[in-house]
């Protein structure tokens, strides 16, 4: 996420918001969409990013499906 | 300031390929969206797309005019072919005058894609033909009806992604009220290429209710999920009012109001409503009309789940909260205009969806009816004030607002009214 999304290492928390803290937008959340298919193997359904709210909930949704 | 006329319109679209076959499947409520399976073999989600069919034009033009064409210059010579007749403007009469060509167009991939297609595999330039550069610039459109119609006036291609076909509409007048020009094709078309649709695909904006095309396209629906690839071409001619009485035109409309903005925000995806009714409110004082004076409103309404709220919103503002006219008897009147998307049949209609979207609100206004915005079952709340017509309905239309709207950060707003209303 620092190098494709250009967030700040210090940002990253577990409990940093995806779009409150972070700024998510849209197009963010496809992208880490794209980055999870590419990195992790398995292609997250449409629209489950921008449910997920903290940076927590993001990592255990990839531990869950991966 | 010299006013603006339209006198010819032609249509190629998936609800009908003439004027005739349109108006009746916008009075019927008639979807135009398939399913098509080599969209899905293709990776897209969505195998959901409007059905148009590729013209024949072999045996209109010779084949030196065919094989520099995209397939939307294929639907915009169709859809010219028809308003020039409808304009009564034969060859002879485009030969001894100066005629202008403004169509919307952001982009031709179905050329693009079999070029690259054929450079990857062969790595030899040569092996792209002669014809690749023309289907494959934007300006495909202008660059060959120019060739074909004897165009010699202004020559220019709009790109303003969904809303390009409403600009060059609104631009072409203006080349007209400022005396420029006396007469400008006007348009918009789009191809029904896979990759244009994957692109959309891959941002989650398209539908994917595969098993029920029809019922797919839900504009201002809680149920929506994405808009429905389409395509095709309109055209409209656009006339000085004085040339077209001296020349005993049929005046369809008049093109009374065009209004503009840009959104300014941050997120390039997102619509805003503020400047959608920024474009709208200023495309009503172009027109010297108040919102109470507008019967219908073609909506942008494309399906997607922020676009439809946005406009929602932008409509309600301007056409509910500011549209208050107080009567003789000092009562609050609050004349809401009738609202509907036709998206709900075409899907979306892309760059020539303003001039499409043009075409059919001045057939319902010469027809005396207002087509539905069909698929609409649950309506979203921020729309729930607006006057959303679900059902055909049989009244005279005097005045009509055309609202679009393109990803990225630009609106478009077109008024029409009838001749001496």
């Amino acid at each position: 996420m620092t190098e494709r999304l250009e967030y700040e290492p210090s940002v990253l928390t577990p409990e940093a918001h995806l779009k409150q803290d972070l700024g998510m937008t849209s197009l963010d959340a496809v992208e880490t969409a794209l980055f999870i298919k590419r990195t992790f193997g398995f292609q997250p359904e449409r629209g489950a990013i921008k449910m997920i709210g903290t940076l927590q909930e993001l990592y255990d949704y990839i531990e869950t499906n991966s | 300031m010299k006013r603006v006329v339209i006198t010819g319109m032609g249509i190629w679209s998936c609800i009908g390929q003439d004027l005739q076959t349109v108006t009746e499947s916008l009075k019927e409520g008639r979807s135009g969206i398939g399913f098509d399976p080599a969209r899905v073999e293709y990776g897209l989600q969505s195998g959901l797309a409007a059905n148009v069919p590729k013209p024949n034009l072999k045996p209109f033009l010779p084949r030196a005019f065919r094989t520099t064409m995209s397939t939307d210059a294929e639907y915009a010579y169709m859809a010219a072919r028809q308003a020039f007749e409808q304009a009564g403007i034969n060859d002879e009469y485009l030969r001894q005058n100066e005629v202008g060509i403004l169509f919307g167009n952001d982009g031709n991939g179905v050329a693009m894609e079999e070029g690259l297609d054929i450079i990857h595999r062969e790595k030899n330039s040569m092996m792209l033909g002669p014809t690749a550069l023309f289907r494959s610039e934007t300006s495909s459109v202008t660059m060959n009806l120019n060739l074909v119609f004897h165009l010699r006036g202004i020559n220019l291609s709009v790109g303003a992604a969904c809303a390009s076909g409403s600009h060059a509409i609104g631009i072409a007048a203006m080349f007209i009220r400022n005396g420029l020009q006396q007469m400008v094709l006007a348009g918009g078309s789009c191809e029904m290429a896979f990759y244009g649709a994957s692109v959309a695909d891959a941002l989650g904006a398209l539908s994917i209710r595969n098993d029920d095309p029809t019922h797919a396209s839900r504009p201002f629906d809680k149920d929506r999920d994405g808009m429905i690839p389409s395509g095709g071409a309109a055209a409209l001619v656009l006339e000085e009012y004085e040339h077209a009485v001296a020349r005993g035109a049929t005046i369809l409309a008049e093109v009374a109001g065009y209004g503009f903005s840009s959104n300014g925000i941050e997120e390039i995806s997102m619509p805003s409503a503020d400047a959608e009714y920024i474009a709208m409110k200023r495309a009503l004082d172009d027109a010297g009309l108040q919102p109470s004076d507008i019967d219908y409103v073609n909506a942008h309404a494309t399906s997607t789940i922020a676009g439809d709220i946005e406009e929602a919103k932008a409509l309600t503002r301007l056409f509910v909260q500011e549209n208050k006219i107080i009567n003789h008897q000092s009562s609050i009147i609050n004349k809401r205009p009738m609202v509907s998307s036709t998206k709900s049949m075409t899907g979306h209609e892309n760059w020539m969806a303003g001039a499409s979207e043009a075409v059919y609100s001045i057939l319902m206004m010469q027809n005396g009816f207002v087509a539905p915005n069909i698929n609409l079952e649950n309506v979203i709340d921020e729309a729930k004030d607006l006057n959303i017509v679900r059902e055909t309905i049989y009244t005279p239309i005097n005045a009509v607002l055309s609202n679009s709207s393109g990803m990225g950060g630009t609106n478009s707003a077109l008024v029409f009214k009838k001749v001496g209303s």
